[in-house]
C-alpha cells in the first residue's frame, strides 16, 4: 500500500511539474507583454527618478536586474505599500495587486526575466509635472528650506505655515508638493488656530519636532499626503473651512537617505466661494490609558464612542507609535450590523496615512465605533525603539506610545459641528460612567459622581443604556448653554 | 574557470582560494590582490549607487574607515553591475561622501571570488587574501520591509576588533539582507 501510494504521489507530482512546464513554454510572461503594465500602473509614481523609490522601474533594464526582488516584495505584500486589509473597508487610491499580477511577476522571474516583443512594449506613462489639481489659487511654502543630516531615525516634523485667512474660506482643493521627493516619507496638513503651533518654534520657520502629531488640540484637517496619492478635491458636498487666523501644521515625515539633504515642501490651495452643503468634523476615537509592561508581546488597547447623530465617514486615519503591531476599527449600528472600517494586521509605523473611502460611509445615530490595538513591547519586535524594552505609557515621544483613529465625518449640515461635538463629548462622558465613576480621576471625579447621582435612577451605581439618554440629553443642553 | 573557483571557495570555507583580481578605481587607478600584503586587513564593501540599503550605510562606514584605517585596514567600495560607470559612482560617492576608494567590477570578477552577492555586502580580506569575513555591517534590516529601529549587532565592527586583536572571527559568515547584485545571486 505505502509503495503505491508512493508511486501514485510520483505520479501525480510529474504531472503537475510536466503540466507546469508546458504551461512555461506556452505562456512564459515578458516585460513587454505582462510586466510594464502593472509596473507602470502600480510602481512607477514613485519608481522613477527624482521620486522617493530608491530607484526607478521604468525600463526594461531597471526592472530585469531586480525580477527576483521585485516577485519577493510583491508576493510578501511589502510592496506596493498598504496596509489595509483588503475587503476590510472599500477605499480610494488602494494600492493594492491582483494575485494574478503577482503571479504573473512571479512567473517572470523565474523565467529569467524575458523582455519579449519590443512591438508590444507600452509607452512609459507620463506623470504631470505641474500641480496635479490644477494652479492654485494661493501657495503656501516652508518658509525656509529644513536640513536633514544623513543617517538617523525616520523625523518627524511639524513646520507652521500662516495661512493669513481674513475671513473663513472654503477650499475646494488641497495639493502638496514635496520639496525633495528622495526624503519627504509623507504628509499631514493640520490647522491651528489656538496660536499654539507658532509658539512650539524656536523661530519662525524652524518648525518643531513632532512624532505623535502636532501635540496640540487638532481645530482642523486639511488631509495628508504620501507617494502616488491624488490631489484631495472637495466631494459630497463637504470642504475643508480654514478659520479666520488660522495656522497650517505641516507634519512631514521624512525618511533619511544616506546623505545630506534639504528639504521646503509647499501646498496649494484652490478655494471656493460659496460654503459647503455639509459639514465636516474630526472624530477622534482613542485610548490614552496606555501602560505596557516591559516584555509584554501582546497589549491590547480598546476604546469606543457613540455617535451623536447620522453621519457620513469620508476618511480614517489610524495612528500608534512604533509598538503597534494590529489595529482593527468596526462600527457597530444600532440595527446590530457590523460596518468593517479598517484592519491594519502589520502596522508600520513609517507607513502611516489617511485612508479615504471610496464612498461615504453612512453611520446613524447611536452607531459605536469600536477599536482594538495590539501592542508587542517585547525583545523580539524588531521595531521596539527600547532594547532591552522599557515600560512603555502613552504619550508624544517615539519612546511613548498612542491609539487613536481620526475619521473624519461628513455632517448633514455645517451648522451641525457644533452639535456634533457636544454630542460625541456627552456620549464619552456617558460612557466613562458605565461601569461607575473610574478610579484615578483625582479631583475630577467629584463633578462625575454629581452626575452618576442624579441619571442612576436604579442606584446601582452605573450608568445603564436605559438610564443613558437621559444623561446625554442634559449634557448637551448644557454644552449648549456654554 | 572562475565561477569555478567560487564554487570550490564555497565548498571549502575559503581556506584555500586567494582572489586574483585587476580592476580600476573610479579615478582611473589600478588594483590588484597584490595591495592586500600592504595592510592587516582589507574591507571590501559591495554597494549600488540605487540601493537604499547600502546608501543608508554611507555614514556608519565613513565612520568605521575613520576609526579603522589609521590602525592598518583598508576600504574599497565594490560596484559589481556593469552598468555602473566611473562618472555615476564618483558622483554618488562624492554625495554620499565616501572617504574612501571605489572600485569597479563590470565584469563581476571580485564579487565572484568572494562569493558576494548581495548589496551591501561585506568581504574582509587578509594580507595573505585569505576571506576572514563574508556578511552583513549590522542587523538593522531584518527582513523586506521590516528595519530595527537601532542595530543589536554590529557584526562588521566585531569582525575587525577581533581581526586586530589577532583573534579568530567568531561569525565568519553573516546573512545579508539587501539588494542582489544583478546577474548572480
Amino acid at each position: 500500500m505505502r509503495i503505491f501510494r508512493t508511486a501514485a504521489a510520483v505520479l501525480i507530482l510529474d504531472g503537475l511539474a510536466l503540466a507546469g512546464g508546458a504551461e512555461k513554454n506556452a505562456a512564459a510572461p515578458t516585460f513587454n507583454h505582462d510586466i510594464a503594465p502593472i509596473l507602470y500602473a502600480n510602481c512607477a509614481n514613485c519608481h522613477r527618478p527624482g521620486q522617493v523609490a530608491p530607484f526607478s522601474l521604468l525600463t526594461y533594464q531597471d526592472a530585469a536586474k531586480r525580477a527576483k526582488q521585485i516577485a519577493a516584495i510583491t508576493q510578501a505584500r511589502v510592496m506596493p505599500p498598504w496596509k489595509a486589509t483588503p475587503g476590510y473597508g472599500n477605499f480610494l487610491d488602494a494600492r493594492l495587486l491582483t494575485d494574478a499580477q503577482i503571479a504573473a511577476i512571479r512567473d517572470w522571474a523565474a523565467h529569467g526575466a524575458p523582455e519579449g516583443d519590443a512591438a508590444e512594449k507600452p509607452a512609459p506613462p507620463k506623470f504631470a509635472d505641474g500641480w496635479l489639481a490644477g494652479e492654485p489659487d494661493r501657495v503656501f511654502k516652508m518658509e525656509k528650506p529644513y536640513s536633514l543630516p544623513a543617517e538617523g531615525p525616520d523625523q518627524f516634523r511639524c513646520f507652521v505655515i500662516p495661512l493669513n485667512a481674513e475671513k473663513d474660506e472654503y477650499v475646494k482643493a488641497v495639493e502638496f508638493r514635496p520639496g525633495n521627493r528622495r526624503i519627504v516619507h509623507h504628509a499631514i496638513l493640520f490647522m491651528d488656530t489656538t496660536g499654539e503651533a507658532r509658539k512650539r518654534q524656536t523661530s519662525p520657520g524652524e518648525g518643531y519636532p513632532c512624532v505623535g502629531g502636532p501635540g496640540l488640540d487638532i481645530t482642523g484637517s486639511l488631509g495628508g499626503w504620501a507617494p502616488g496619492a491624488q490631489p484631495a478635491v472637495a466631494r459630497g458636498g463637504v470642504a475643508h473651512t480654514i478659520r479666520k487666523g488660522a495656522d497650517l501644521v505641516l507634519q512631514i515625515h521624512y525618511h533619511l537617505d544616506g546623505k545630506p539633504e534639504e528639504d521646503q515642501s509647499s501646498v496649494g490651495l484652490q478655494f471656493s466661494q460659496t460654503p459647503p452643503a455639509k459639514g465636516l468634523t474630526l472624530y477622534v476615537l482613542g485610548n490614552e490609558h496606555i501602560d505596557i509592561p516591559a516584555g509584554d508581546a501582546h497589549y491590547v488597547v480598546k476604546a469606543s464612542g457613540i455617535l451623536p447623530m447620522d453621519v457620513e465617514a469620508m476618511a480614517i486615519f489610524p495612528h500608534a507609535h512604533y509598538l503597534c503591531k494590529e489595529m482593527k476599527v468596526d462600527a457597530h449600528l444600532p440595527d446590530g450590523s457590523v460596518v468593517p472600517m479598517i484592519w491594519i494586521k502589520d502596522w508600520d509605523f513609517n507607513w502611516q496615512g489617511a485612508y479615504r473611502y471610496a464612498s461615504p460611509v453612512k453611520l446613524p445615530k447611536g452607531t459605536r465605533l469600536e477599536m482594538t490595538y495590539t501592542y508587542d513591547n517585547s525583545a523580539a519586535n524588531p521595531r521596539n525603539p527600547s532594547n532591552p524594552p522599557r515600560e512603555v505609557i502613552f504619550g508624544e515621544e517615539t519612546t511613548n506610545e498612542m491609539a487613536f483613529a481620526f475619521v473624519s465625518m461628513a455632517l448633514p449640515s455645517p451648522d451641525d459641528v457644533s452639535e456634533f461635538r457636544r454630542g460625541t463629548r456627552a456620549e464619552l462622558i456617558a460612557s466613562m460612567l458605565e461601569e461607575g465613576v473610574p478610579q484615578g480621576l483625582g479631583p475630577r471625579a467629584a463633578p462625575l459622581q454629581l452626575l452618576l447621582n442624579a441619571f442612576d435612577t436604579n442606584h446601582n451605581g452605573k450608568i445603564d443604556p436605559e438610564e443613558r439618554p437621559a444623561l446625554v440629553q442634559y449634557l448637551m443642553k448644557r454644552g449648549a448653554q456654554k | 574557470m572562475r565561477g569555478g573557483a567560487a564554487l570550490i571557495c564555497l565548498a571549502v570555507a575559503c581556506l584555500a582560494a586567494a582572489p586574483e583580481f585587476a580592476l580600476q578605481d573610479s579615478n582611473g587607478t589600478a588594483h590588484t590582490q597584490a595591495e592586500l600584503s600592504r595592510h592587516k586587513a582589507t574591507v571590501f564593501i559591495f554597494v549600488a549607487t540605487d540601493c537604499p540599503n547600502s546608501n543608508t550605510y554611507a555614514p556608519v562606514l565613513a565612520r568605521l574607515y575613520r576609526q579603522y584605517s589609521p590602525r592598518g585596514v583598508a576600504f574599497f567600495n565594490v560596484y559589481s553591475d556593469p552598468q555602473e560607470t566611473a562618472a555615476t559612482v564618483r558622483k554618488h560617492d562624492s554625495d554620499f561622501q565616501v572617504p574612501y576608494p571605489a572600485l569597479l567590477d563590470p565584469h563581476q570578477t571580485l564579487a565572484r571570488e568572494t562569493g558576494a552577492r548581495s548589496t551591501p555586502e561585506v568581504v574582509i580580506l587578509g594580507p595573505d587574501g585569505k576571506q576572514l569575513y563574508r556578511g552583513r555591517v549590522d542587523d538593522r534590516f531584518v527582513d523586506f520591509g521590516k528595519t530595527r529601529y537601532q542595530p543589536t549587532r554590529n557584526d562588521l565592527r566585531d569582525a575587525l576588533d577581533q581581526i586586530l586583536q589577532g583573534k579568530p572571527v567568531v561569525h565568519p559568515v553573516t546573512q545579508v539582507l539587501g539588494c542582489a547584485i544583478p546577474g548572480i545571486s
